[in-house]
């Protein structure tokens, strides 16, 4: 014999099974007060929170450390700046197919500036 | 009362500030519904109190991987199903029960459980339905019990429809020879 119409709907529609009274009102305040305060239900630790301020500060570092690197080194006074200009130039250029006339003719003309009065007083001296 | 609106409230879930706000109303929508779908597979009211409630902690902690192209019910269902069948294994191990007397140790649980208030034929019927396999039990409570729909079942599952279908049908074929046996 079978099940008759009315105990399948019976347990069909959960009246064999029960629950306690007020259970279903109270459900989600009862749920609700279980759950963390954070959604993934992980506390968030210092590094977590500072990593971003991290990241950008590290970028910032790399992106400062480039540029010096890649900048020309105008750093120095303007006394030897002319000086410091030709012997970078001196120096990129001495393995490079570049005509060392051009060097030595720049770096010959910037030595006989600097010495002239030096030259001329001797051979001023000379002629007394 | 104000209407539940799944899109609205999938958005809200979405926004840090509403989202707690949002919870309490899955939580009220979906609850009970939950709670029985639970409730059948462990059949105890206590396991699936405790059941329901690590359900909601563990979509809350994982709401982020909600994207929306499901329904919310399926996503909720598809963990709730996930933490039975833990559970489930967890006693048989804890109990050292072997797989062909899981349905014993769960029939004698529910015959002592207070909040099962069937009489003799609805506790052969609950009989029948534990001494099948625990994927065609699934199934059958899903289309049984819980009225859902084929495709609905296959989102869960992960199994197709056709499949299904075969199953559910040995299933009531399996209940109602079980059931008209003894008589």
């Amino acid at each position: 014999m079978k099940l008759d119409f009315n105990q399948m709907n019976r347990i069909k529609s959960n009246q064999a099974y029960k629950v306690p009274e007020g259970y279903f009102e109270n459900l989600p305040g009862q749920i609700m007060s279980r759950l963390p305060e954070e959604s993934t239900g992980k506390t968030t630790s210092l590094f977590q929170r500072v990593r971003p301020w991290l990241y950008a500060a590290a970028i910032s570092i790399g992106l400062m450390f480039a540029y010096t690197i890649f900048t020309d080194k105008d750093s120095e006074d303007g006394a030897g700046s002319e000086h410091s200009r030709l012997m970078v130039r001196s120096n990129s250029y001495t393995s490079s197919s570049h005509s060392p006339k051009i060097e030595s003719e720049e770096y010959l003309e910037y030595i006989e500036n600097v010495y002239t009065n030096d030259i001329l007083s001797d051979e001023l001296n000379n002629m007394e | 009362m104000s209407q539940y609106k799944e899109e609205e409230v999938v958005e809200q879930l979405r926004d840090l500030e509403k989202r707690r706000n949002a919870f309490a109303l899955v939580v009220k929508e979906y609850g009970e519904k939950l709670y029985w779908q639970i409730r059948k597979m462990v059949l105890s009211h206590e396991d699936a109190d405790d059941l329901l409630q690590e359900t909601f902690i563990k979509a809350w902690s994982n709401i982020d991987t909600f994207r929306g192209e499901a329904k919310l019910s399926t996503w909720l269902y598809k963990i709730a199903l996930n933490e039975c069948i833990t559970f489930l294994n967890k006693q048989k191990a804890n109990q050292n029960i072997s797989i062909d007397d899981t349905d014993v140790y769960l029939l004698e649980k529910l015959k002592s459980d207070v909040y099962f208030d069937g009489d003799e034929t609805e506790l052969k019927l609950q009989e029948a339905i534990l001494r099948l396999p625990e994927k065609q039990r699934l199934i059958f409570n899903m289309k049984y019990f819980n009225d859902m729909k084929y495709e609905e079942i296959s989102e869960v599952l992960g199994t197709s429809v056709g499949a299904l279908k075969a199953s559910y049908h040995h299933a009531v074929k399996k209940v109602e020879s079980f059931l008209t046996k003894d008589i």
